[in-house]
């Protein structure tokens, strides 16, 4: 699974002497990240690379703030009255995330999200791809191509081709998952964070999901949240664990996943790792 | 539960059989041609009495469309500004103002109508009496303004946070977001809360009968006096006769059913619409 990463073409003003946890370069740099909701702590100074164009697994046990750091790197925390974000996210080029003036919403197009629980609009299948497509500046007469293009990557097009006008909350959930993987791939972001995009589905539905996910792999950068070390383990190319220490959420252990996986440092990511806890 | 339920449902046949057994005397006679042929309403005319209750079935269908139509950008645009723009404390302090305004007896309104909008009228197009179709509407607007308005926010509010992250999500803006995805979503719901005011509206009796002119006639202009059925029968109950009374039910029967008709019209589009799109 842990093949040599590709090397892909990537902008020159990444951060010189980036400490690498595996060979790629970092596509995003977070360094002392904290998230505190209302004064709790539910994240504390984690610092990580995600490298460009691989496949990042982050796992741990449910309350450890996976979903508050995938958050962070979107700024969907903004949402969240009280929440208070600290430390700094880089994007490769530069682009400081965590700055007050960034441009959110051109950020979060190319740092595009997927929930657990599919969440599309409930309009047409074409509106799904209408509305943000038309937000992020494309004109009307590309969006067709663009909805043809991405759903033919996620393997849904010749189920919905031609029902692109009908309701897309009649599709299956497996489907429902695919179109907002679709959605968020239409906006061509360089990174696309999953937040448990397969533990709403039924095994088979989940089973096409993760391949798809892993199909993209080379594409652009991913940053999954998973629940399925099984799966964390067939797709990841590197992983981190996220346990809670004194009350706060924290990264114990991160690294390419084989290693991880296999000779974990930290005692409580080992026993989490092997089953006997979590 | 079960009794309680077809009490309310009882109580409105209850109410339509009274009118019924009212009027009868009246439809008995053969006059109910006469209410859509005749253009006059002079009832209580020995000589030539005429029936026609037309004018004044369009007034009061009018004022209330007029009403609506005033009141629901505005409304709307009140509960957008409410749930996505306004300071909490403000948006509180509105809502109370709204909730407030629901209390508002409709003769305050009425009072309020003549004193203040008849006279803006009048500035506005002089040689007019001010008492008129517009000024029914704009007083009724008022009236239904705080029910739209709190209906609206309250179907905005019901919009599931999901969808929100979706499409903040994709980088959508705000504007964007409460167009293509709030407002779609919450239609139903806004129009569960027009349907409310058209029929709290098209009943409205009391600030009607003030500011509205009580000339049954159909309007050529905004500014001619009207006269909508509620008016009528306010107005004239009191001294009317028996044939005269019994024309009266008749024409509140009438309102009824137009009403009925458009209730039920109204929600079976509804339920008709594409079933996609959720809301309340
Ligand atoms: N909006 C919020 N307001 C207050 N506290 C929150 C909020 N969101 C998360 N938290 C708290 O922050 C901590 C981390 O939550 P988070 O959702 O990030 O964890 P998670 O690892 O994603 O968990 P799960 O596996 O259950 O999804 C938890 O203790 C949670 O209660
Ligand atoms: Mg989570």
């Amino acid at each position: 699974m842990n093949a040599p990463s590709i090397s892909l073409p990537f902008p020159a003003d990444v951060p010189a002497g980036s400490p690498a946890t595996g060979d790629a370069t970092a596509c995003l740099r977070v360094t002392g990240l904290t998230v505190q909701y209302r004064g709790f702590t539910a994240l504390r100074d984690i610092t990580i690379d995600i490298p460009e164009g691989e496949i990042t697994a982050l796992v741990g046990p449910s309350g450890c703030g996976k979903s508050s750091f995938l958050h962070s790197l979107n700024r969907l925390t903004d949402l969240v009255p009280g929440c208070r974000v600290t430390g700094s996210i880089h994007l490769a080029d530069g682009t400081e995330v965590t700055h007050p003036k960034a441009d959110v919403l051109t950020l979060r197009g190319r740092v595009g999200i997927v929930f657990q629980r599919p969440n599309p609009f409930p309009q047409s299948i074409r509106r799904n791809f209408e509305i943000p497509l038309r937000e992020h500046g494309w004109s009307k007469e590309d969006i067709p191509d663009r909805m043809e293009t991405v759903l033919r990557q996620v393997g849904l097009w010749n189920e919905v081709h031609d029902r692109l006008h009908k309701s897309a909350i009649a599709l299956s959930g497996g489907q429902l998952q695919r179109l907002c993987i679709a959605r968020a791939l239409a906006l061509e972001p360089a990174v696309i964070l999953f937040d448990e995009p397969c533990s709403a589905l039924d095994p088979l539905a989940s089973g096409v999901v993760e391949d798809l996910i892993h199909s993209l792999r080379g594409q652009l950068t991913i940053v999954i949240v998973t629940h399925n070390l099984a799966q964390a383990r067939r797709i990841a190319d590197h992983a981190a664990v996220f346990w809670v220490r004194d009350g706060a959420g924290t990264m114990v252990e991160h690294g390419p996943a084989a290693r991880v996986f296999s000779s974990p440092a930290d005692p409580d990511a080992g026993l989490y790792l092997s089953g006997a806890r979590g | 539960m079960g009794l309680l339920a077809l009490v309310a449902g009882g109580m409105v046949l209850l109410i339509i059989g009274y009118l019924l057994t009212n009027a009868w005397p009246a439809i008995q006679a053969g006059r109910l041609g006469g209410f859509f042929t005749d253009t006059k309403w002079q009832p209580g005319s020995q000589r030539d009495p005429r029936f026609g209750v037309v004018s004044m079935l369009t007034a009061s269908f009018l004022v209330t469309f007029l009403a609506v139509a005033l009141a629901l950008p505005v409304g709307l645009a009140c509960a957008i500004f409410h749930r996505f723009y306004a300071p909490p404390v403000l948006e509180r302090w509105n809502r109370r103002m709204l909730e407030l305004l629901i209390g508002v007896p409709a003769v305050v309104f009425g009072f309020w109508g003549l004193m203040v909008v008849v006279p803006l009228l009048i500035r506005l197009a002089p040689g007019t009496p001010g008492q008129s179709l517009l000024a029914g509407s704009i007083v009724l607007g008022f009236m239904i303004l705080p029910i739209i308005t709190l209906t609206s926010q309250a179907a905005l509010q019901a919009v599931p946070a999901a969808q929100l992250q979706a499409a903040a999500g994709l980088g959508m803006g705000r504007a964007r977001t409460i167009w293509c995805v709030v407002l779609p979503a919450a239609k139903g719901g806004i129009g569960t809360g027009v349907l409310l005011a058209l029929a709290r509206a098209i009943g409205e009796t009391m600030a009607v009968v003030l500011v509205c002119g009580n000339i049954p006639q159909i309007p050529k202009s905004l500014f001619d006096p009207v006269r909508p059925i509620t008016s009528t029968i306010a107005l004239e109950m009191g001294y009317a006769t028996a044939s005269h009374k019994a024309l009266l039910f008749c024409a509140g029967l009438i309102l009824v059913l137009c009403t009925a008709l458009l209730v039920g019209w109204i929600s079976f589009r509804r339920a008709d619409s594409d079933p996609g799109t959720g809301g309340a």
